[in-house]
């Protein structure tokens, strides 16, 4: 359409990898790299980077606050008794979606979720890549979920740019299916380390605060050849938390949130559905696929 | 002491954002410094400054910004007093061999970011995780620590290059991170 400029340089690859980018751009810098396997390479070496610095530093994110780096600490009037007071009544900086988060963190850590953190973490042997899913699922949805101030690093008003980010870092096209028939509007998403890959949380929220999530990431290989789990739809449950999972596609998809099975089952249902018929089909050329399973 | 407008509990609102931050502040300064301890000293440096100057904070402006821009001035100053020792020196020098079985590359390869990291030179560094870490737009970066735009992106892209580099071969022989943009052939 308008002229645009064609020579890509550093700062736009830069800008590409941490989505700084304006659409139009981002779609030419996708082109050319998609033509361009060593420069998409450096690329994706670049994300996992970020990944990986997340992966190690996170945590600092959820740990309680010494004293000393609390404000009331300074603020004189404050007693003690007071500061632990408000410290265990969860009064003051959200301090209760931090907890929950590092309860998260922690039993993902005992799992063996944390095995980046430590070169002296052993991971139990015995977990199937499904369970490790569902768990890795879980935990992002318990981290992201509570979050008041940063649920997502995309919100719902950038989502073609979440998802041609999300899509490229996945390596195949992530869709957003639509929920508010379910009263449940998308707040946005993020990319999320799962295990040394990527992963995407996308999030929705109804009218009373109740937020789901869908975990998508890509689809492990089954443990014996020949016996897929294709249209297996797997539950489990975490607290108050249910998790509905299943492989569609290139992708594992989870979706988890508070409610009871039949819910959580119907809501899995209308996203199955729109995975299978996309919104918006890509490519209508290409019909032969999308009639393939149809029970 | 001058006192800004306070809420029931003794906390005003420019206060109330600046705990805000805190977390983030904390998770920057550990990856910069690589030591959790002195890490949340500096912290605690930028909390306590940030508190006494919070009038000077303009409302409607990014606080984050202005908390980060506050850390990073103690930092640089910190940082000429504990040059006179040879501390940063250590971490060079110290480099393990690297004999390690190629199946165990990924997990390895995520464990030694640490450590590759700290062997960035510290402006590079400090751009590598404003940006991908913290998530900052390059502006911001720019503003808080106090360069131009196009400085942040080539230190950017010299950063992530020379962590590329490392991740992927191991770490040099100490003298070499300073200029290894370019000559890649994965």
């Amino acid at each position: 359409m308008t002229t645009r400029q064609t020579s890509i340089d550093e700062d736009d690859f830069q800008a590409f990898v941490d989505g700084q980018l304006p659409p139009e751009r981002c779609r030419a810098v996708m082109a050319y790299l998609a033509s361009q396997p060593e420069e998409s390479a450096r690329m994706s070496d670049y994300r996992a980077l970020c990944e990986g610095l997340h992966g190690l530093y996170d945590e600092a994110l959820y740990e309680p606050l010494p004293v000393r780096l609390r404000v009331d600490h300074y603020r004189g009037r404050t007693y003690w008794r007071d500061l632990l007071q408000r410290w265990f009544g969860f009064g003051l900086f959200g301090l209760t979606p931090r907890l929950v988060g590092l309860a998260a963190l922690l039993s993902a850590s005992a799992a063996g979720g944390w095995w980046m953190h430590s070169s002296q973490v052993v991971v139990p042997e015995a977990e199937t890549p499904a369970m490790s899913f569902a768990r890795q699922a879980t935990s992002a949805h318990l981290v992201y979920a509570p979050d008041v101030r940063h649920p997502v690093e995309f919100g719902a008003d950038q989502e073609e740019n979440m998802l041609l980010w999300l899509s490229e870092r996945l390596g195949q096209t992530v869709h957003v299916p639509r929920l508010q028939e379910l009263g449940f509007a998308l707040v946005g998403g993020r990319l999320l380390p799962a295990e040394g890959e990527p992963a995407a949380q996308l999030m929705y929220e109804n009218p009373e605060a109740k937020r789901i999530t869908l975990y998508i990431r890509g689809r492990w290989t089954a443990a014996s050849p020949g016996a897929q789990p294709e249209r297996s739809v797997s539950y489990a449950t975490e607290g108050d938390v249910g998790l509905v999972y299943w492989i569609e596609g290139p992708f594992a998809y989870a979706l988890i949130g508070a409610m009871d099975r039949e819910q959580l089952f119907a809501t899995a249902e209308t996203v199955q559905q729109q995975l299978t018929m996309p919104v918006i089909p890509p490519a209508p050329e290409q019909t032969a696929t999308t009639e393939k399973d149809a029970t | 002491m001058a006192k800004s407008h306070e809420k029931a509990d003794g906390i005003s609102e420019t206060e109330r954002k600046i705990a805000e931050q805190i977390p983030r502040l904390r998770r920057y300064a550990r990856a910069l410094l690589g030591d959790p301890v002195r890490s949340d000293d500096l912290v605690q440096e930028a909390l306590v400054r940030g508190l006494s100057r919070s009038h000077l904070w303009q409302p409607g402006t990014d606080i984050r910004a202005w908390m980060f821009t506050i850390l990073h001035n103690i930092h640089v100053n910190n940082q000429r007093q504990r040059y006179a020792r040879a501390e940063y020196q250590e971490l060079v020098d110290d480099q393990p061999e690297m004999a390690t079985p190629a199946t165990q590359e990924q997990s390895l390869a995520i464990r030694d970011l640490a450590r590759a990291l700290q062997l960035l030179p510290e402006p590079q560094r400090q751009v590598v995780l404003l940006v991908g870490l913290e998530g900052m737009n390059y502006k911001s970066v720019a503003a808080v620590l106090e360069i131009p735009v196009g400085t942040v992106m080539s230190r950017l892209h010299r950063g992530r290059e020379s962590l590329r580099r490392l991740m992927a071969y191991g770490p040099p022989a100490a003298a070499s991170t300073q200029d290894n943009r370019r000559h890649i052939s994965p």
